[in-house]
């Protein structure tokens, strides 16, 4: 009888048990919505439907072969998900962020919103990203690099058509341009609309691996989105993205401090909770 | 704390893939237990020690 082959656990099995089934619900919530997730499970349920039936009917040999294959199966899943062990690496080895006084922040908040609203009038796309705990060092360094103060018309001249740097990326480190003409990583995901531009696409690229805020302001539109943790939130007006910029960027502030506030904590619950109807 | 309150939420709130991760962490383990079981058992290693403590002078 088949059942016979299968070990009941006792006691501290049972725990060893429960571990297992919490970190493969992690990992699965983790790559959910990625573009391997349906390999992955795909992979999952072949395994397993083909363990069950190698152990009922006694097939020794399709089941050695099955506990070689789990080897390659191991190697495999690492170059499926290789963009997303990346970030999960890079989050777990973040840096404190060399971030700068309220008041500075105010004065990068306005800078940002002001270049936002006059690129978008005039209808000339740009693509700006704050820099937070997870450095990009290396994306930096495939634009033109500049070190230079933020302020509203060096944004805009940077992304002003026929500037030789308005083809790109600008990088914002603390209260400094650090880069600007930076080719940004695009986004892997499958579920992006159709309508989403190679512009935008980059913006969720960079949040999808690290935790920069990215302003976008669309060529076509002039419409102003705001990319963060691999979502975007399109067509915002300038109250909004003050908003959302406040929220997330205070938000690391605070967390450092451990100072959150209540009001605060609920602005935050209100962000998310939009970010999730849309 | 707050990390595994806010852990077991989301695992009340999605019961049933967590419940399919029961299942298969229990046919994982079976896996793992019968080669560690295996392996315990044709270890030459393994063997001799076990030779080795049954041919020990008792007393």
């Amino acid at each position: 009888m088949w059942l016979n082959k299968i070990n009941m656990p006792v006691g501290s099995d049972w725990l060893e048990i429960f571990v297992l089934a919490v970190l493969i619900f992690i990992i699965l919530k983790f790559f959910k919505g990625t573009r391997g997730s349906s390999i992955f499970t795909g992979l999952i349920i072949f395994f397993v439907t083909l363990y069950i039936l190698t152990t009922i009917i006694n097939l020794d040999v399709l089941n050695w072969i099955l506990s070689k294959l789990t080897l390659y199966f191991s190697l495999a899943m690492i170059i499926i998900f290789q963009p997303e062990i990346r970030r999960a690496l890079a989050r777990l080895g973040r840096q404190p962020w060399k971030g700068a006084d309220s008041s500075s922040q105010k004065s990068l908040i306005s800078a940002l919103l002001k270049a936002a609203n006059t690129l978008s009038e005039k209808k000339i796309g740009a693509l700006i990203a704050v820099e937070r705990e997870i450095g990009t060092r290396t994306i930096q360094d495939t634009g033109i690099l500049l070190n230079a103060s933020v302020t509203h018309e060096l944004l805009v001249s940077i992304f002003f058509p026929r500037s030789p740097l308005h083809d790109g990326g600008v990088i914002i480190s603390g209260n400094c341009i650090k880069s600007a003409g930076c080719l940004f990583p695009l986004s892997q995901k499958d579920q992006i609309n159709k309508s989403i531009g190679t512009r935008h696409r980059a913006a969720l690229g960079i949040t999808e691996e690290t935790d920069s805020v990215v302003l976008v302001v669309s060529e076509q539109t002039g419409a102003i989105s705001i990319a963060y943790n691999g979502k975007l939130r399109r067509g915002l007006s300038s109250d909004k993205c003050e908003r959302i910029l406040t929220s997330i960027l205070r938000n690391k502030k605070t967390q450092r401090s451990k100072m959150n506030t209540k009001d605060n904590q609920e602005k935050l619950l209100m962000l998310n909770k939009d970010e999730e109807g849309e | 704390m707050k990390k595994i309150k806010a852990l077991l939420l989301v695992i009340w709130e999605e019961k049933y893939l967590f419940a399919t991760c029961i299942i298969l962490a229990f046919f994982g383990w079976q896996v793992i237990n019968n080669n560690i079981n295996v392996l315990k058992s044709s270890s030459p290693i393994l063997e001799k020690n076990e030779l080795e403590i049954k041919n020990l002078p008792v007393g």
